[in-house]
């Protein structure tokens, strides 16, 4: 009767099939590490605009996470005039009129009694 | 990728890093401990070593993506030198810390066979430091930690370090206890005698 190979097998055989088991274990963490990676970034970006706009109505007593206001505040363009208008001293020469007061005369009537 | 992306992957790869940190430590508690187990020795020793590979793998992702992210503006310094970051000072420099204490620890592990055991052994302790600087680093400056799921992965985190430490500690006060104390005779005196001579 042939003695089992499973039970006692030969110690080279052995160690590789450690060692096969070693490198399978450590394949499997590493792709579990980057589901996770994907899983836990596609989970962040789905709750983060929902959970931003809750603690902004509510920012006194919870923190907000800077990146997501910045990332949901709306960019309001601001348009510039693109020539500045240049002044001269000379072009702007303003005349003052000089006010012009009439007084009318009093008259003055002084009767004597 | 852009810089959204970067943020998202940067704030991923540093929870998955935390994760795979605790189970690099719970592992090396645990064979450190002789913990029961139907593999040799050898292999969870190797699995230990390889799953820290992984970790610190996640880790320089994690900094990668950080530094490359130009929104918190971390540059390359900061990732060794902690308190040179603009953004968050002392919340990065405590990840800076941690990044420190695992290259000490991974570096030291890689030439262990040329250095003594016993600096090596106290280099290694430095990755018990580096678990609750990660945590802090995580609780401080993740965003994520206001969800519920991040907040169940690091109380899942905690409570496997602290379970394997309380269990490291009662085998180590079981082995203790059960070795048997036996009554040492006096070593002889190696100072010379003096024979008098008359």
């Amino acid at each position: 009767m042939k003695p089992s190979r499973n039970k006692h097998p030969h110690p080279a055989l052995a160690l590789a099939r450690v060692n096969r088991r070693l490198r399978l274990t450590t394949a499997a963490i590493a792709l579990a590490a980057l589901a996770g990676t994907a899983t836990i970034g596609a989970v962040a970006a789905a709750e983060l605009p929902g959970t931003a706009v809750a603690a902004a109505a509510r920012a006194a007593t919870t923190k907000t996470d800077e990146r997501a206001r910045a990332s949901t505040t709306v960019a309001v363009p601001v348009t510039e005039p693109s020539v500045a208008p240049t002044t001269t001293a000379a072009a702007t020469t303003t005349t003052t009129p000089a006010p012009t007061t009439t007084t009318a005369p009093a008259s003055t009537t002084s009767g004597a009694s | 990728m852009s810089q959204i992306d970067l943020w998202y992957a940067s704030r991923a790869t540093g929870i998955v890093a935390l994760v795979l940190l605790t189970a690099t430590i719970v592992l090396g508690i645990l064979v450190a401990g002789r913990a029961p187990s139907a593999r040799p020795g050898f292999a969870r020793s190797e699995l230990h070593r390889r799953v820290s590979s992984v970790a610190v793998a996640f880790v320089a992702l994690h900094v990668l993506t950080a530094v490359l992210d130009s929104y918190a503006h971390i540059g390359w310094w900061a990732t060794v030198v902690p308190f040179t970051s603009s953004y968050h000072r002392a919340w990065v420099a405590l990840g800076t810390i941690g990044v420190d204490l695992l290259l000490a620890v991974a570096i030291s592990s890689a030439l262990r066979r040329r250095i003594p055991a016993r600096a090596w052994r106290a280099l290694h302790w430095l990755a018990y430091l580096s678990w609750p600087v990660a945590i802090s680093h995580t609780l401080g400056l993740g965003p994520d930690t206001r969800f519920s799921w991040a907040l169940v992965l690091v109380g899942g985190c905690s409570a496997a370090i602290a379970g394997a430490a309380l269990w490291r500690g009662a085998s180590t006060a079981r082995a203790r206890a059960a070795r048997p104390r036996t009554i040492q005779p006096p070593r002889p005196s190696l100072r010379p005698t003096k024979v008098a001579s008359s």
